[in-house]
């Protein structure tokens, strides 16, 4: 009996080994780690080898990760990690891949560390320009058979002298009577005093569209910004006027700071009608709703819907006028239920349009207007009283 | 002490018979604390890291095969993947970028590193000589100046990997790069729909495993009528890779909601991959917006919701949107979900901290994966502390996917592998078309179609007009024949060369000739508007470093000496500056990571007395 429990558990556990998979315990791997998690001092390191170790290399490093701390955005920094062999074979360093971005790993051939033998790997990076938590790694492939690639990363913060927050505004979907605003807040890091000494619109075109207002911040919003020591609060405005479509704004901020004389938002957008139909194969465009061919025996069901904006959506009331042929049909109660979208500006109802099982054959596909479907709405909007949707679609036989 | 070893199978006897006593179920909890097991009705998970192979000493002749290295330059690797196990994937054909040496057809051979002809002390001019023929024998230059292997940078993936019940992919912030960080055809570049298809491929076809598709969202960047395009293009190639779930996220929801509502609702007709517990554009009302998803694959129900964060709300400002507390919204949902499935994810477009809370309120949920997080995701998974929750993070730009190998059943291991989308992964050609279809869509809409207008430029005051580089040449001969050696005399035709095309792609465009500013896509006034209306600034010319040159060949045509030198001075760029403010605008890390200034800079210096 105890022969076979041992061939059984020398199978189990050769099996085991051959695994070659390396186990990680979950709570080895918090997810809050330390990244400033210490290591031992290269003394420490040298101590293992009095302790018989295996006939591999075998790599350490004296930390995975190293917080630069605060730097500015065009500074640039280095750090050695100090990688040593507690094997008992050559080890191999090599510079695997880094992030895409500001980490590189000086290490432009390999290192070879003999056992006991310490090296530094370096490692730099830039900030870029990249405002906010900085976090970038490389990696250092090894020989080491239970860990092959080294992972190192590089925590810090990087700060700039002046930021707008957020640098881009968007407001979509104005109608064209319609006046919107936002506000952006420029915030000064230095220990000078942030001023801005005047703003301009790149696009002038557009300018007279485009209110801006300036004001500085109170004590406590400065405060709320990690860093912040003065700031401004700028409001902007889109006032009505603007052509239907995509709309495109630059405000540039002269600013008294010699690094960065200058600071941009953005102001981007659409002018869209007070009435709109929307949904899936539903061409913005072209008015067309695109179904295809579909077998008469299995009909089809297609839904869209009106959204009404603006100042007139509470006058709106949709009420079906016409529908060409009569094998489409449209749900009349869904359509005059108009409902506001909770927390919006908007109030939408579904188009629900159905071509019935056992529908006869009919062919509504081509490529004009008038040969296709259409669907005829009221809406009681005082400048948009009618909505048209075409159907492009036929039914098979 | 080293700070960190990993645990690896034990040798002594006593640790593999606490090995064994682990396989026949003795086994501690997951986190490894002492705690009363906690009932749940759904799988316990162990995990299993999987580490890469370790690099071979010697050349790996399994690894891909180098192309043949001539003297003078170096070919690329093959492109196309080869699974370990199974048969090689028909090779697509290379991405013809005008750039590269195509793969030889020789034998394959160990990899075998050139050195740098560079290191040579070959003298700049000589190396100018080299240039003959764009990619035909030419120095690859640059910081990375080796061959690249993928695999022997990013390692082997799923090694040893016995066939999951299910596998996840995931994914999600890919942030506008629709191609690898930024442009065509560079192989050491990671990401891009196009690989990212051949890994779906890769799992579903030749590893046969069942594949579930999930993205935490972030499918673009910016606002506007590209990006609009850039979404629906995107959201095509998923519904190609069969997605199940994706979120939406903060940049997504910017984009204009009647845009926005045709690709993302759900109908019985066209069923969307989108579900957002918080999240309903044009609000929950209509019933067009998934709240969540039941996948079953593999013999497992897969339970899929995913939310918004709070920060992230803050940025939306659109009256199109109904947004709903993030965990209000999870208690609503979360234990019906609970009871259909067999495991249960978050996909949280959330910082990594708000990520963590929701784990943390809604212990039930076996994955939570956030769009927060660093540039790249980690090797090794992490678990929520407080929780048996794994956290995946999917880093930015796409550049990198995360596969969980799901093994089934209660108390069975999740597998995780962090998948560098590298050059391994050949471009698939159903996505490469839908590639060509979306700059076809750009060259239809125009500069104006896009909402990209002419913005003015300041030192046009001063400096008059662009007005294309061969008026520099009759006075400038010596500096305008550098230029013609120079790749910036080619710029224009890499463009036309790509396949698909991009020069009608605004953010290609705009490194690629005179008067656009090239890191806001635009034109500056009298820049270049198309090749059919301003061919005289195609190319990186010679006003793209100096400014315009209108007033400057005035000035020199008439008599005012004083003028004159003031132009003259104002044109004039030191090496210094041109590090500072002028390469490195074009050159950076998305668009040319082997640039490396003082290795170029030689190829273009040029001095006037």
């Amino acid at each position: 009996m105890r022969i076979w429990i041992a061939i059984g558990l020398s199978a189990v556990l050769g099996i085991a080994a051959g695994l070659g998979a390396a186990w990680l315990r979950i709570h080895q791997a918090p997810c809050t780690q330390d990244p400033l998690r210490e290591g031992a001092s290269p003394g420490g390191l040298a101590s293992a080898q009095g302790e018989n170790p295996p006939a591999v290399a075998k790599v350490a490093v004296d930390r995975e990760s190293y917080d630069f701390g605060v730097v500015d955005e065009s500074s640039k920094g280095s750090h050695d990690f100090l990688f040593s062999n507690q094997g008992g074979a050559p080890l191999r360093l090599d510079k695997g891949e880094s992030t895409c971005g500001c980490t590189v790993s000086k290490l432009d051939r390999e290192i070879i560390l003999q056992p006991g033998e310490t090296a530094p790997v370096t490692v730099e990076w830039s900030a870029d320009g990249k405002y906010g938590d900085f976090r970038e790694g490389v990696t250092v492939t090894t020989n080491d058979p239970n860990w092959p690639q080294v992972g190192l990363t590089i925590t810090g913060r990087v700060t700039v002298a002046v930021r707008a927050d957020p640098d881009e505004l968007v407001f979509n979907n104005v109608t064209a009577g319609e006046e919107v605003g936002d506000t952006a807040k420029l915030f000064g890091y230095l220990d000078e005093p942030l001023e801005i000494l005047s703003h301009r619109m790149t696009n002038p075109k557009t300018a007279e569209n485009f209110e801006v207002t300036l004001s500085p911040l109170a004590v406590e919003e400065v405060q709320s910004e990690r860093d912040a020591k003065s700031g401004y609060l700028a409001g902007i405005t889109v006032k009505p006027g603007l052509p239907p479509g995509p709309f495109q704004q630059r405000i540039v901020f002269e600013t008294n700071v010699a690094d960065v004389p200058e600071i941009a938002v953005e102001v981007t957008g659409s002018i869209g009608g007070d009435i709109s139909v929307v949904g899936p194969g539903f061409g913005e465009k072209s008015g067309v709703l695109h179904i295809g061919t579909v077998s008469g025996r299995e009909g089809a069901e297609r839904t869209l819907l009106i959204v009404a904006r603006g100042p007139h959506r509470k006058e709106v009331q949709l009420k079906l006028v016409e529908v060409v042929p009569d094998v489409l049909e449209v749900d009349e109660e869904a359509l005059g239920q108009l409902s506001d979208v909770p927390g919006g500006t908007v109030s939408q109802a579904a188009l629900k349009i159905r071509i019935p099982p056992g529908s006869k054959p009919a062919n509504r596909l081509g490529s004009e207007l008038g040969k296709l479907g259409r669907i005829v709405i009221e809406t009681g909007h005082p400048t948009v009283p009618r909505l048209v949707v075409y159907v492009r679609f036929a039914v098979a036989g | 002490m080293t700070t960190h070893q990993r645990e690896s199978l034990p040798a002594s006897p006593v640790a593999l018979a606490a090995l064994v006593l682990l396989v026949a179920g003795g086994c501690p909890s997951s986190t490894g604390r002492e705690e009363p097991p906690v009932e749940k009705p759904r799988l316990e998970v162990a995990v299993r890291v999987e580490t890469p192979e370790p690099a071979a000493l010697e050349p790996d002749p399994e690894s891909r095969p180098l192309g043949d290295a001539s003297p003078a330059g170096f070919a690329d690797p093959p492109q196309s993947f080869e699974p370990e196990d199974k048969a090689p994937l028909e090779a697509a054909p290379p991405v013809a970028d005008g750039s590269h040496q195509a793969p030889t057809t020789e034998a394959p051979r160990a990899a075998e590193f050139k050195p740098n002809p560079l290191r040579d002390g070959t003298p700049p001019d000589d190396r100018l000589a080299d240039r003959a023929g764009l990619g035909e024998g030419v120095p690859r230059l640059g910081k990375n100046r080796e061959p690249f292997d993928p695999i022997r940078a990013n390692g082997r993936y799923f090694v040893d990997w016995p066939a999951p019940k299910l596998a996840l992919l995931v994914t999600g912030r890919q942030d506008g790069y629709l191609e690898p960080c930024g442009c065509a055809g560079k192989e050491r570049m990671k990401g891009g729909l196009m690989r990212r298809q051949t890994l779906f491929e890769d799992l579903r076809s030749h590893r046969g495993w069942p594949t579930v598709g999930i993205d935490v969202g972030g499918l673009v960047k910016d606002v506007g009528r590209q990006a609009e395009l850039k979404f629906s293009t995107t959201v095509e190639a998923m519904r190609m890779m069969k997605y199940d779930a994706a979120a939406l996220g903060t940049s997504d929801l910017k984009l204009r909601a009647d845009q926005l509502f045709a690709v993302v609702a759900e109908t019985e007709a066209l069923p969307s991959m989108f579900v957002s517990a918080n999240v309903g554009i044009f609000g929950f009302a209509h019933g067009m917006s998934a709240r969540e998803r039941v996948i079953e694959r593999g013999g497992l129900r897969v339970g899929i919701t995913s939310v918004l964060g709070k920060k992230a709300q803050a940025e939306i400002n659109s009256g199109d949107v109904e947004l709903i507390d993030p965990e209000a919204a999870l208690a609503e949902l979360i234990p019906s979900l609970q009871q259909r499935c067999d495991l249960m994810i978050l996909l949280a477009h959330a910082t990594v901290e708000e990520s963590e809370s929701l784990a943390r309120k809604f212990p039930s949920l076996d994955l939570v994966v956030t769009a927060g997080g660093p540039a790249e995701p980690p090797l090794n998974p992490a678990v929520v502390d407080g929780t048996d929750t794994m956290l995946v993070e999917v880093g930015t730009k796409s550049m990198a996917a995360v596969v969980l190998g799901i093994y089934g059943g209660r108390g069975t291991e999740i597998r995780y592998q962090r998948v560098i989308i590298d050059s391994r992964y050949s471009d698939a050609p159903q996505v490469k078309a839908l590639m060509a279809a979306y700059e076809d869509q750009l060259r239809q809409e125009g500069l104006e179609g896009l909402g990209i207008h002419p913005a003015p430029h300041p030192p046009t005051e001063i400096l008059g007009r662009f007005v294309g580089s061969a008026k520099c040449e009759s006075c400038h001969e010596p500096s305008y024949e550098v230029w013609k050696k120079s790749g910036h005399s080619d710029a224009w035709d890499t463009l036309v060369n790509l396949d698909p095309p991009r020069d009608f792609n605004p953010e290609c465009i705009a490194c690629h000739v005179i008067g656009w500013n090239p890191t806001l896509y635009f034109p500056y006034e009298h820049g270049f508007l198309s090749e059919a209306e301003t061919p005289q600034l195609v190319d990186v010319g010679c006003e793209s470093c100096h400014g315009p040159g209108e007033a400057h060949i005035n000035a020199e045509l008439g008599s005012d000496k004083e003028l004159q030198e003031k132009l003259r001075q104002a044109a004039v760029i030191t090496k210094e500056e041109s590090e500072k403010r002028q390469c490195m605008t074009c050159h950076d890390l998305d668009n040319s990571p082997d640039f490396d200034f003082e290795t170029y800079w030689p190829l273009i210096e040029h001095e006037e007395d």
